[in-house]
C-alpha cells in the first residue's frame, strides 16, 4: 500500500474535515505562537533595561536606617567597608574592575568656577570676623576624585569623555603626582591648556602645584568644576585635614557582563561588612521599567497555558473524530490483511500533514498578530508608564551625581520592544504540535487497531 | 496429510445480545477441497456471513479450530493469512470510498507475498475489463459508481491477489442476471482451470446449481445437500 499516495489523495479528495481540523489547528496554534512571541520580547526587553542599566554595582550605605536604628559607634564604624573587603569582593569572576574612589577638595585663588553655583566669591574670615584674605580675590571650591584605576570610571562609562590629552600613567597612580583632569568648561573660563599648572590651596593651605594632563567633556551642570586627579594625592590633601573623611566616597564594581548583576549581587552581600550596607545597581530604577512588563508577562503566561490546555483538548477530539469515523476503512484495510504500522502510517501522516501545514501558516499569522500586538503594547502599555509621577523624574541633580549608570526611560524600552520568534524557539513550537498530533492521533488509532476486522468493518 | 485446504473442527461462535448469549455456530466441523468451488446457502440470519468471517480470520472462534493446509490459522498468523492466502468480496461491496476502482484494485494487489508477474496497472486494468468495468469507469471515484459497478469492482479486487481461497459473500447479489452468470462462471473456470478453492455465499438456486458442492448452514451446523461429481 502506498501510504504517502492514499495519505494525500484522502486529504484532497476528502477535503472536508481536513479543513475542520486545519482550522482549530491554526486558530490555536496562532493564538499560542503569538503569546510565545510577546513571552520572548517582554524577556529580550528585560535584557535590554538590564543591559542598558549597565553593568555597575555600587556599594551604599543607609544612613537614615542606622539613624533610625540609632546605632552605636561601632556599627557606625562597620558601615565604611574596609579595602580588603572590597578587594576581595572585587575578585568574583564576574567583576571586571573595582573601583575605591576618595573624594576631598581644594581652593584655587585667582581662578574663577565653570559651574553655576560657582562664581561665588569666597572671603575667608577668622574667628573674630576679620577677614583674613586681604586681596579679597576670587577663591574657587573644587571637587576632586582621586582614582586608583588608569582610567577613572566616569570615562570607562562613557559618562565623560577625554576631549584632549591623556588619561593618568601606572607610575603617576603610585607615586601621587600632582596631575589633574579638568572639565572644558573650566578650561575654558580660564583659560588654561594642557601642560598648564595650577596652584591648589589645601585646608592648611599648603600650596600643591597640579599639572594638566586632560580635559575632558560631558560634564553635568554643577559639576563643572570636578577634578580628577589620583588617589595618592588625595590622601596627601586629607592629611592635612583635622578631621578627615573616613572610608571612600563612593566604592563601584564594573561587571563584565550586566545580566551579571542581580547573581553577583546576591553572592557578595554576605561579605558586606554591615547590615546597613548593600550592593546596588540601579535596581529600583530596573524594577520601575520592568514593571509593566511582569503584569504582561503574567497575562500572557496565563493565556497561553489557558489556550494551549484547551487548544490541546480540542485539537485531540476533533482528530479522534476524524479517526474513528474511519473504522471502517480500517476495517476493510485489516481484512486484506494489511500491516498494522502500515495503516497507522497513513494517518498519522495523513494529520501530520495538516499539522505541518497549520505550523507554517500559523507561523505567519502570529508574526503578523504579534506585531501588531507588540506595537499596541510598546505604545499603550509602556508608555503609559510616564504620564504617571515617574520616580527617576525627580531624581535630584545630587543624586544623580554618583549614579554610574546611563539614563534609560520606559519610551527607549518601548522603541525596543520587538516581536520575532527566533528558530529555537519555532522548532520547540514544532515539536510541542507534532508531539499533540501524535497523541491525538495515536490513541484512537491504537484503540482501533486492537479490533478484530469483523469488528471493525460492522462498525 | 489430508485433502482438505480448509478444515474446521467443532468451531463455536456466538455473539452477546442485550446481555445473553446467542451461538450462532455450534461445534460446526467441515472440510474445503481444494480447487473446489462451494455455495452456501441458508436462511438470513442463520449466521452465513459470521461463518465467512471465521474463515477469513476477521474474527476468531470461541472454541474449536481452523486449519489452512493443516496449520492452524493462529500459528500462521491471522494477519499473515489474511494477507497471502485469501481474499473475500463482501455482501456490501467494501470499497476505500476516496480511492478509484483502479487505486483499489492495485492496492489489495501490494498486499500479498505472491504477486502477478508483469506491469501492476496494466493487469489490474485487465482484471477489471474482464469484469465489465472499462478504463473511464476504473479512473473514477467509486462513489460515483453504480452499485452494480462497484460490487464487480469489489470481486476484481479480490481477483486481483493471487491467493487459493477466494470467499464471497453473495457477491453477485447486486448484479443482473446475465452479469452474474458471467461472473460465476469465472470463478468455476478458476477453480477447475487454476485449483483455486472458491466459497460463496448465496440466496440464489440458479448460482448453487452451477457449483460443485452445495451446502446448507442451519442451527449452527454445516450440512451438504449437492455434490456434482
Ligand atoms: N455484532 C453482532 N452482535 C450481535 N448479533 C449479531 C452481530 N452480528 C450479527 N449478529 C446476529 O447474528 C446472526 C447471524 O448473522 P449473520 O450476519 O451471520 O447472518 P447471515 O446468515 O449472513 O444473514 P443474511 O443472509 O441476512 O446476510 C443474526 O441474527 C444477526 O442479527
Ligand atoms: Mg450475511
Amino acid at each position: 500500500m502506498k501510504i504517502f499516495k492514499h495519505a494525500v489523495l484522502n486529504l484532497v479528495r476528502k477535503p472536508t474535515k481536513a479543513i475542520m481540523i486545519l482550522v482549530i489547528m491554526i486558530l490555536v496554534f496562532s493564538l499560542v505562537f503569538t503569546g510565545i512571541i510577546i513571552q520572548n520580547s517582554i524577556s529580550s526587553s528585560r535584557v535590554f533595561i538590564r543591559t542598558h542599566l549597565g553593568a555597575v554595582v555600587q556599594y551604599e550605605q543607609d544612613w537614615e536606617k542606622a539613624m533610625q536604628d540609632q546605632i552605636g559607634e561601632d556599627e557606625y564604624a562597620k558601615m565604611q567597608i574596609s579595602r580588603e573587603t572590597a578587594i576581595d569582593i572585587g575578585k568574583d569572576a564576574r567583576v571586571r574592575n573595582t573601583y575605591l574612589i576618595e573624594n576631598s577638595y581644594a581652593m584655587a585663588q585667582g581662578l574663577k568656577s565653570a559651574s553655576q553655583q560657582g562664581g561665588i566669591i569666597v572671603y575667608e574670615t577668622d574667628i573674630s570676623g576679620e577677614k583674613i584674605r586681604s586681596d579679597e580675590n576670587e577663591v574657587v571650591y573644587l571637587n576632586l576624585s582621586g582614582s586608583e584605576n588608569l582610567i577613572p570610571i566616569e570615562f570607562e562609562i562613557g559618562k565623560l569623555t577625554l576631549s584632549s590629552g591623556r588619561y593618568f600613567s601606572q607610575e603617576e597612580l603610585e607615586n601621587g603626582d600632582r596631575v589633574v583632569i579638568i572639565s572644558e568648561e573650566f578650561a575654558a573660563i580660564n583659560s588654561l591648556n594642557l601642560g598648564d599648572s595650577i596652584s591648589l590651596e589645601t585646608y592648611n593651605m599648603a600650596k600643591m602645584d597640579c599639572t594638566i594632563v586632560g580635559i575632558y567633556s560631558g560634564a553635568a551642570q554643577f559639576t563643572e568644576d570636578n577634578f580628577f586627579t589620583t588617589s595618592a594625592m588625595i590622601r596627601e590633601i586629607n592629611s592635612f585635614e583635622p578631621y578627615p573623611m573616613e572610608g571612600y566616597s563612593a566604592v563601584y564594581f564594573m561587571l563584565n557582563d550586566p545580566l551579571d548583576v542581580d547573581s553577583f549581587i546576591a553572592d557578595s552581600t554576605e561579605k558586606l561588612p554591615s547590615k546597613y550596607t548593600k550592593l546596588a545597581a540601579n535596581n529600583n530604577e530596573y524594577k520601575n521599567l520592568t514593571k509593566p512588563l511582569d503584569l504582561m508577562e503574567l497575562i500572557t503566561n496565563i493565556l497561553i497555558w489557558v489556550i494551549f490546555a484547551a487548544g490541546a483538548m480540542i485539537i485531540i477530539a476533533v482528530v479522534t473524530i476524524f479517526i474513528r469515523d474511519r473504522k471502517f476503512e480500517i476495517g476493510l484495510l485489516l481484512s486484506t490483511g494489511q500491516n498494522k504500522l502500515k495503516i497507522a502510517g497513513q494517518f498519522i501522516f495523513e494529520i501530520a500533514l495538516i499539522t505541518i501545514i497549520a505550523f507554517v501558516l500559523s507561523a505567519g499569522v502570529s508574526q503578523l498578530t504579534s506585531g501588531y500586538v507588540g506595537s499596541w503594547i510598546a505604545e499603550n502599555q509602556l508608555t503609559e508608564e510616564k504620564t504617571n509621577p515617574d520616580s527617576s523624574q525627580d531624581i535630584p541633580y545630587y543624586y544623580d551625581y554618583g549614579r554610574m549608570t546611563p539614563e534609560l526611560d520606559i519610551e527607549s524600552v518601548a522603541d525596543e520592544f520587538d516581536v520575532s520568534i527566533d528558530t529555537g524557539t519555532l522548532l520547540n513550537l514544532f515539536l510541542i504540535s507534532m508531539g499533540i498530533m501524535v497523541i491525538a492521533a495515536g490513541a484512537p488509532l491504537f484503540i482501533i487497531l486492537r479490533y478484530k476486522p469483523r469488528e471493525a468493518l460492522q462498525d | 496429510m489430508n485433502e482438505y485446504i480448509l478444515e474446521m473442527d467443532k468451531v463455536s461462535f456466538g455473539y452477546r445480545d442485550g446481555g445473553k448469549k446467542r451461538m450462532i455456530l455450534k461445534e460446526l466441523s467441515y472440510g474445503f477441497e481444494k480447487g473446489r468451488f462451494y455455495t452456501i446457502l441458508g436462511p438470513s440470519g442463520s449466521g452465513k456471513t459470521t461463518l465467512l468471517s471465521m474463515i477469513s480470520a476477521l474474527d476468531v472462534p470461541e472454541s474449536g479450530s481452523i486449519r489452512y493446509q493443516d496449520k492452524d490459522l493462529s500459528k500462521i498468523g491471522y494477519g499473515k493469512y489474511r494477507r497471502n492466502h485469501m481474499a473475500i468480496i463482501f455482501q456490501k461491496y467494501n470499497l476505500i470510498d476516496y480511492l478509484t476502482g483502479l487505486e483499489n484494485v492495485e492496492a489489495n494487489m501490494e498486499i500479498a507475498k505472491n504477486k502477478f508477474n508483469g506491469n501492476k496497472k496494466e493487469i489490474a486494468y485487465k482484471i477489471l475489463n474482464t469484469m465489465g468495468i472499462v478504463k473511464t469507469k476504473a479512473d473514477r471515484r467509486v462513489t460515483k459508481l453504480s452499485g452494480g459497478e462497484q460490487q464487480r469492482i469489489a470481486i476484481a479486487r479480490a481477483l486481483a491477489k493471487d491467493v487459493d481461497l477466494i470467499l464471497g459473500d453473495e457477491p453477485t447479489g447486486a448484479l443482473d442476471t446475465a452479469t452474474s452468470n458471467e461472473v460465476i462462471d469465472l470463478f468455476k473456470y478458476l477453480a477447475s482451470e487454476y485449483g483455486k478453492t472458491i466459497i460463496l455465499v448465496t440466496h440464489s438456486d440458479e448460482v448453487a446449481a452451477k457449483s460443485d458442492i452445495s451446502l446448507r448452514l442451519d442451527d449452527g451446523q454445516l450440512r451438504q445437500i449437492k455434490e456434482k461429481k
